[in-house]
């Protein structure tokens, strides 16, 4: 009998393949190497005994390194990346815009003045769940805000929703560098708080992948239960309600996912620009506009994207460069060098 | 040796625990702030205004990590009477050897015990401007403002534009820059028996506190690990307060110059057998509860101590407070 494989060969499951495949390296590299040298054989052992594969004996300082140390952080790190990739898509289907961002309408800003707040009151140092915490309720809070102001009458408009985030973007930023100049009088509180908005995957805990867990978790699900809707309201609105759509019930869902996804990340992680708006961008440009497909193989994007910066920050640069800098730098030269590129192709939507 | 109650020994700052200390702490702070009273008599009185100080400027570059001399000269034209401070470590200088009518306002920081040693003296005596009010420290009128290199270069151009002297002093940090600095202060303003007083004050009870210490096999690895997890190097005052007790601070023993952040895989991996942390900064119940940091030998041995920050920020002759201070945490019970 003869199989057709054709099936499988699509752009979408070869993209996925190597995407799963640096996934995979990149986790390795990871687990793997760090300041305390550790045998591979080990490694595999202590990971399959710790996932109760294996019942002999492991060194217990190089098993605590590993799984306290490196796979919070590798796990940490895929999850940011999972979630501001499909806050990106999100942002961007919902606003029709290939520039959008959750940056736009003001989330980001929020997350970062509350976690800036936790640091700089001292909530951050006397309990390990209080920045993401304030983070998250900062981003909502100001998506609250946002769609408040972008609402009268029942009715929510996009470009009010856009100028308000704006505006709210500044008066949020000018509310954290207040805070930052009040921080910096104690020369430590300043510091930590800088360090923090350049984005950090020093030290993460289980505790952080349990709160970034739960966030991803929980707006991908619901994100996912909505995506056909997305879809088609990326069409126009009249045709998403006549197909039935609740258009105001969706977005409202839709940017409170966002919102959940970003807020979930920065509260881990710090500030980590350009993964939202870039993973999108070559995904889409890749396979196409369709959710179902894309907010996948775009977190999955994100997670190899985030992996290697933070690999390339903690392993060969070695220098005090963040995360968040790294990103930055890589990212926006290639965005610029897209935009260049498919100046026509980005006017599809 | 003594006893001296502090929080340092204790996770919550309001227990207090008995440390024993080489040097009696109150002792050690009088003699290094009355200095002024001790050389008062001896001062030279055929002093001719205006005077010529040629002095080695010393600039830290912490981009590359090295050290910047240059001869230089100023002159001071007469003997200043109207002085202002703007660092921490200048005011606690000045009011060890400078009479303190001739001190006219004092920085913000300088009345903050979280960073200065006479904060309490400062409050009382006053006035106190903040660091950026410009405007203030001309409304004093001073004839001589003591800068120092993170001073600021638009509060230079204001001084400038005002036309009032002022004195970049430059680097401060280690034992030896600090001694240099007080001695250049003392000609500056005209006091150098005084400051001459003070820098033998502080090589007297530096030996002092080097006799009363322990002989060991090897040194005491001490780690400084403060807030985002950085660590101080080599070019530090932590670095200078080990090497006074003779203990080894572990970031310049790794390498670091200035200042890094670590992850605490790397903090097991150079092991310490000491680690400081800020007082209030909740960084030790962070540390004790870190599954990673579990194995090192600080966290085994519960050594893990609480010093106020105000001691790891110095940079005068209170130096020496702080390394009587670490003297007592790293040799406990070993006088």
């Amino acid at each position: 009998m003869k199989m057709n494989f054709k099936f499988f060969i699509t752009k979408e499951s070869i993209l996925t393949g190597i995407l799963l495949i640096l996934l995979v390296l990149g986790a390795f590299l990871t687990v793997a190497y760090g300041s305390w040298p550790i045998e591979k054989s080990h490694l595999f052992k202590i990971i399959l005994m710790k996932l109760k594969l294996f019942t002999g004996v492991v060194n217990e300082v190089e098993a605590t390194i590993i799984w306290d140390g490196r796979m919070p952080r590798l796990i940490v790190g895929g999850l940011v990346g999972i979630s501001l990739a499909t806050a990106g898509c999100i942002m961007q289907g919902i606003f029709k815009n290939p520039m959008a961002s959750p940056g736009v309408i003001g989330v980001s800003s929020g997350a970062a003045l509350g976690a800036v707040l936790a640091i700089y009151m001292g909530l951050a140092a006397r309990s390990l769940i209080a920045l993401p915490i304030c983070a998250i309720l900062a981003s909502l809070m100001t998506l609250v805000l946002v769609y408040t102001i972008a609402t009268s009458r029942g009715h929510t408009s996009i470009p009010i929703l856009l100028l308000a985030g704006i505006a709210l973007n500044l008066v949020v930023g000018a509310m954290t560098s207040f805070v930052i100049t009040l921080g910096t009088r104690e020369f430590d509180v300043g510091r930590v708080i800088i360090t923090w908005l350049m984005g950090d995957l020093n030290n993460r805990s289980w505790e952080h992948v349990y709160i970034v867990l739960s966030t991803t978790l929980l707006a991908i699900g619901g994100t996912l239960f909505f995506v056909k809707d997305l879809n088609i309201l990326m069409i126009d609105e009249e045709t998403a309600a006549n197909l039935g759509v609740n258009i105001r019930f969706t977005r409202n869902a839709l940017l409170f996912f966002s919102s959940l996804l970003t807020g979930g990340a920065i509260a881990v992680s710090g500030v980590i620009g350009f993964v939202g708006l870039i993973a999108p961008h070559i995904v889409r440009g890749l396979i196409g506009t369709d959710n179902r497909k894309l907010i996948p193989i775009a977190g999955l994007l994100g997670a190899v994207f985030i992996i290697y910066a933070d690999l390339l920050v903690r392993l060969i640069v070695r220098v005090d460069l963040k995360i968040g800098i790294l990103t930055s730098l890589m990212g926006g030269p290639f965005f610029l060098y897209l935009l260049i590129k498919h100046r026509k192709q980005f006017e599809y939507m | 040796m003594v006893w001296w109650a502090v929080s340092v020994f204790s996770a919550h700052a309001v227990e207090k625990s008995p440390v024993i200390l080489p040097l009696d702490m109150d002792g050690l702070k009088t003699e290094l702030t009355m200095v002024r009273g001790m050389a008062r008599g001896k001062e030279k009185s055929d002093r001719v205004w205006p005077v010529k100080v040629t002095y080695e400027h010393e600039t830290y570059d912490f981009r590359d990590n090295v050290f910047h001399r240059e001869m230089k000269t100023v002159e001071i034209e007469k003997k200043p009477s109207r002085i202002i401070p703007h660092a921490v470590g200048v005011a606690e200088i000045l009011w060890a050897i400078c009479p303190r009518e001739r001190i006219v306002a004092f920085n913000e920081f300088s009345a903050d015990p979280e960073f200065c040693f006479i904060a309490d003296a400062v409050k009382k005596r006053g006035p106190v401007f903040k660091s950026k009010q410009t405007e203030l420290v001309i409304g004093f009128q001073p004839d001589l403002v003591f800068m120092v290199f993170y001073s600021g270069s638009a509060f230079r151009e204001k001084l400038n534009q005002a036309k009032i002297p002022y004195f970049d002093l430059g680097y401060f940090g280690t034992i030896g820059s600090i001694k240099k600095q007080i001695l250049l202060i003392g000609k500056i303003i005209g006091e150098e028996e005084n400051a001459e007083e003070l820098v033998k004050t502080i090589n007297r009870s530096m030996s002092k506190i080097q006799k009363m210490l322990p002989v060991l096999d090897s040194p005491k690895r001490v780690l400084y690990y403060d807030e985002g997890g950085y660590i101080p190097g080599k070019i530090s005052n932590f670095n200078s307060i080990c090497d006074i007790i003779g203990a080894v601070n572990v970031g310049g023993e790794q390498g670091v110059k200035s200042w890094t952040q670590v992850d605490n895989e790397t903090l097991l991996s150079w092991n310490p057998d000491i680690i400081i942390v800020p007082t209030g900064s909740g960084l030790k119940d962070q540390l004790m509860a870190d599954k990673v940091l579990s194995y090192s030998n600080a966290v085994k041995h519960n050594k893990i101590y609480e010093i106020p920050g105000v001691y790891l920020r110095v940079d005068s002759q209170f130096i020496l407070l702080s390394a009587n201070l670490l003297a007592g945490i790293v040799y406990e019970n070993e006088f």
